[in-house]
C-alpha cells in the first residue's frame, strides 16, 4: 500500500514528462548534435565536423549582423513594452467613470492572431495608401517609407509587436494589481506618501513576480518573434529587420544550411538561456 | 473594520483639499485612454470598413467609412477562403488540445501541488527550461521523426505537438492554484471514505474551476493563432487551420484589400467575441491563482 502510494504521484506526472521528452527534448537535443555535422561535398554524407559549423558562422558578418540587430531589438522592444504596459495597467486600474469600455477596447489587440496583425498592419503603414501616411499627410508631414526604408524597419516591427505585446503583458499585470488590497495603499497614502512614492516603494515590490514572469515570458516571445517578419519585411531591407531566429530560417530553410542553422539555434538557446538566468537571479525574491 | 473606516474618511479630506489637481489629473487620465484606445481599436475599425467596400473605393478611399456597403466580401471570402472547412479545422484543433491538456496538466499540477514527490523541485526545473525552449529548436528534427511515423500531415499529429507545447505553461499555472487549496476539504473526504479518484475530481476539480477555465482561454487563444507549426506539418487545405489557410489566401488575393480585409474580420471576430464576454474572469482567474503578487 505504501509503495504503491508513493509511485502515484509519479504516474500522474508521467504523461506530461514523456510528451515534453518526446516532442520537445530529444528533438532539441537532435538539433545540437545537428550543429556538429556537415554535409560532405564530395560524397554528400553527413559528416562529423567537430566545430566547423560554430567557426563558419561565427566568421559570417550576416550572423553578426543578425545579431546585432536582435540585440537592438530586445533592448528596445522590452524595456518598452513593458513600461508601457504597467503604466497602462496602473491606468486602466483605476475606478474611473466608463472605464470598463475603455478597458475592453485596450484590450482587444490580444484576441487578434500575429499574422493577421502583421498582415493589417503592412496595410497601415503602406507608403502611399496606408492610415499612418494618411494621418501624417494631413497633419503636412512628408510620407514616410516605413517598412520599406533601412531605417524605419525595425521600428516598424517594434510598433506592429507591441500593438499586442503591450495590452497582452497588461492583462497580467492587471491581474497582479488586482491582488493588492487598497487598503494597502490607502495607509501609504496617510503616511504621506505622495503617488510616486506609493508606487515605487508599495506597487512595484508587490508586483515583484507578476514582473518577473512577465520580463521572462516577454524577452523569450521577443526573441522568438517570426510571424510578422516573414509577413512583413522578410528580414529586409538590407537585413536591418532580419532577426537572428529569422536568420536560421533562412540560412536552414531557404538555403538549407541545416549545420548552419543548427549552430545559430545553439547559440540562440545559449543566450536566451543567460538571459532569463540572468533576470530570474536579478528578480529573486525571498521566497 | 472602523480602523479602515477612520482611515478613509481621513482620506476624504486630505482628497477634497486636493480636488483641483485631481480634476487636471483626470482630464489628463482620459486623454490617455482616449489615445490609447485609438491606437488599439482604430486598424480594426479600418479592417472593418475596408471589408465592406469595393476594391476601388479602397484605392481613393482607404481610411474612411464606406459610401456604399458591399456585403458579399463577406460571401465572396467565405467560400473564396474556404472557411466553412478551416473553420471547422481550426475549432477541432483548439478543442482537443485544450481537453487534452486540461487532463494531462491538471493530473501533473495535482502531483506537483499536493502529492510533492522526492524530486518536485527537478521536475519544476524541467518544465521550466522546457517552457523556454523555442519551437525553432526542435522542428526541424521533430519533422523528421514525424515522416518516419508517418505523422506529417496528419491533424493528430499537430495536436500531439500542442499539447507537449502548452504544458510547462499550464502546468505552473495548474500548479499554482491547487497549491493555495485548503488540506482539510480533501482530508475530510478522504476520512469520509472517498478514494484518491474521487478527492480528485469531487473536491480539487470544482474549487479550481476558475484556473481551468483561465488556462483554457490562454492555450485555446495560443492554439487558434498558432501558425508556424500548422504552416509546416500540414499541407492538405481540407485539414488546414484558419491561420495558415489566411495566410495563402492574402498571397492569392494580394490585390484584393477588400477580400482579405473581409477574410481577416471572419477570422478575428469569434475570437474577439469570446474574449470580450469571458475577460473579466479571464483576469480574475489570473489574480486568484496565476499571478500571485
Amino acid at each position: 500500500m505504501r509503495s504503491k502510494q508513493q509511485i502515484v504521484p509519479y504516474l500522474l506526472l508521467l504523461p506530461a514528462l514523456v510528451l515534453l521528452l518526446v516532442f520537445n527534448l530529444l528533438p532539441t537535443i537532435a538539433t545540437l548534435v545537428e550543429s556538429t555535422f556537415v554535409i560532405s561535398l564530395r560524397s554528400g554524407e553527413r559528416v562529423f565536423a567537430g566545430f566547423a559549423n560554430f567557426e563558419r558562422i561565427f566568421n559570417d558578418p550576416i550572423f553578426w549582423k543578425s545579431l546585432q540587430v536582435t540585440v537592438v531589438f530586445s533592448l528596445v522592444v522590452n524595456p518598452l513594452q513593458i513600461a508601457l504596459a504597467l503604466g497602462l495597467s496602473i491606468l486602466i486600474n483605476q475606478r474611473l467613470p466608463g472605464i470598463g469600455i475603455f478597458r475592453s477596447i485596450y484590450l482587444l489587440p490580444v484576441a487578434v492572431s500575429l499574422n493577421v496583425t502583421a498582415i493589417v498592419w503592412r496595410l497601415l503603414l503602406d507608403k502611399n495608401t496606408g492610415m499612418v501616411n494618411g494621418i501624417l499627410f494631413q497633419l503636412g508631414i512628408e510620407r514616410q517609407p516605413f517598412l520599406h526604408s533601412v531605417d524605419q524597419a525595425l521600428w516598424s516591427i517594434i510598433l506592429i509587436a507591441s500593438w499586442i505585446g503591450v495590452p497582452l503583458w497588461s492583462l497580467f499585470i492587471l491581474a497582479g494589481l488586482q491582488n493588492i488590497p487598497p487598503p494597502v495603499l490607502e495607509a501609504a497614502k496617510i503616511d504621506g506618501a505622495n503617488a510616486w512614492q506609493s508606487f515605487t516603494r508599495v506597487t512595484l515590490p508587490l508586483l515583484r513576480r507578476v514582473l518577473a514572469f512577465v520580463l521572462v515570458a516577454d524577452t523569450v516571445a521577443n526573441f522568438l518573434l517570426f510571424a510578422p517578419i516573414l509577413l512583413t519585411t522578410q528580414g529586409g531591407p538590407q537585413l536591418s529587420t532580419n532577426l537572428i531566429l529569422y536568420e536560421t530560417y533562412r540560412r536552414g530553410f531557404l538555403y538549407g544550411d541545416l549545420g548552419a542553422s543548427a549552430a545559430m539555434l545553439s547559440v540562440m538557446l545559449l543566450i536566451v538561456f543567460v538571459i532569463v538566468g540572468i533576470e530570474l537571479y536579478v528578480l529573486r525574491g525571498s521566497d | 473594520m472602523t480602523a479602515f473606516g477612520k482611515v478613509s474618511l481621513r482620506g476624504n479630506i486630505l482628497q477634497r483639499g486636493r480636488s483641483k489637481e485631481r480634476s487636471r489629473l483626470l482630464v489628463f487620465n482620459h486623454a490617455v485612454l482616449l489615445l490609447l484606445t485609438a491606437f488599439a481599436v482604430l486598424p480594426l475599425l479600418i479592417l472593418f470598413f475596408n471589408s465592406l467596400k469595393t476594391k476601388a473605393e479602397i484605392g481613393a478611399n482607404p481610411l474612411g467609412p464606406p459610401n456604399q456597403i458591399i456585403a458579399e466580401n463577406y460571401i465572396n471570402a467565405w467560400e473564396q477562403g474556404n472557411f466553412a472547412t478551416t473553420m471547422r479545422n481550426s475549432v477541432i484543433y483548439v478543442v482537443v488540445t485544450i481537453a487534452a491538456e486540461l487532463v494531462l496538466g491538471g493530473l501533473a499540477a495535482y502531483a506537483l501541488a499536493r502529492k510533492k514527490p522526492p524530486g518536485s523541485d527537478l521536475l519544476m526545473l524541467y518544465f521550466l527550461v522546457a517552457s523556454t525552449i523555442p519551437l525553432w529548436m526542435y522542428i526541424v528534427p521533430l519533422y523528421t521523426q514525424f515522416r518516419i511515423w508517418g505523422l506529417v500531415g496528419e491533424v493528430h499529429g499537430l495536436i500531439i505537438i500542442y499539447i507537449a507545447g502548452n504544458a510547462p505553461l499550464t502546468i505552473f499555472l495548474l500548479r499554482s492554484y491547487m497549491i493555495d487549496l485548503p488540506r482539510e476539504l480533501e482530508d475530510a473526504a478522504r476520512v469520509d471514505g472517498a478514494n484518491e479518484l474521487q478527492v480528485l475530481t469531487r473536491i480539487v476539480l470544482p474549487l479550481t474551476k476558475p484556473g481551468f477555465l483561465t488556462v483554457g482561454l490562454v492555450v485555446g487563444l495560443g492554439v487558434w493563432n498558432e501558425f508556424t507549426l500548422a504552416l509546416t506539418f500540414i499541407y492538405d487545405p481540407s485539414r488546414a487551420p484558419v491561420t495558415t489557410s489566411f495566410f495563402k489566401f492574402t498571397d492569392r488575393f494580394a490585390r484584393d484589400w477588400a477580400l482579405t480585409s473581409a477574410g481577416a474580420v471572419i477570422i478575428i471576430f469569434p475570437v474577439m467575441v469570446l474574449f470580450l464576454a469571458l475577460q473579466r474572469q479571464f483576469i480574475e482567474g489570473l489574480a486568484e491563482g496565476g499571478i500571485k503578487t
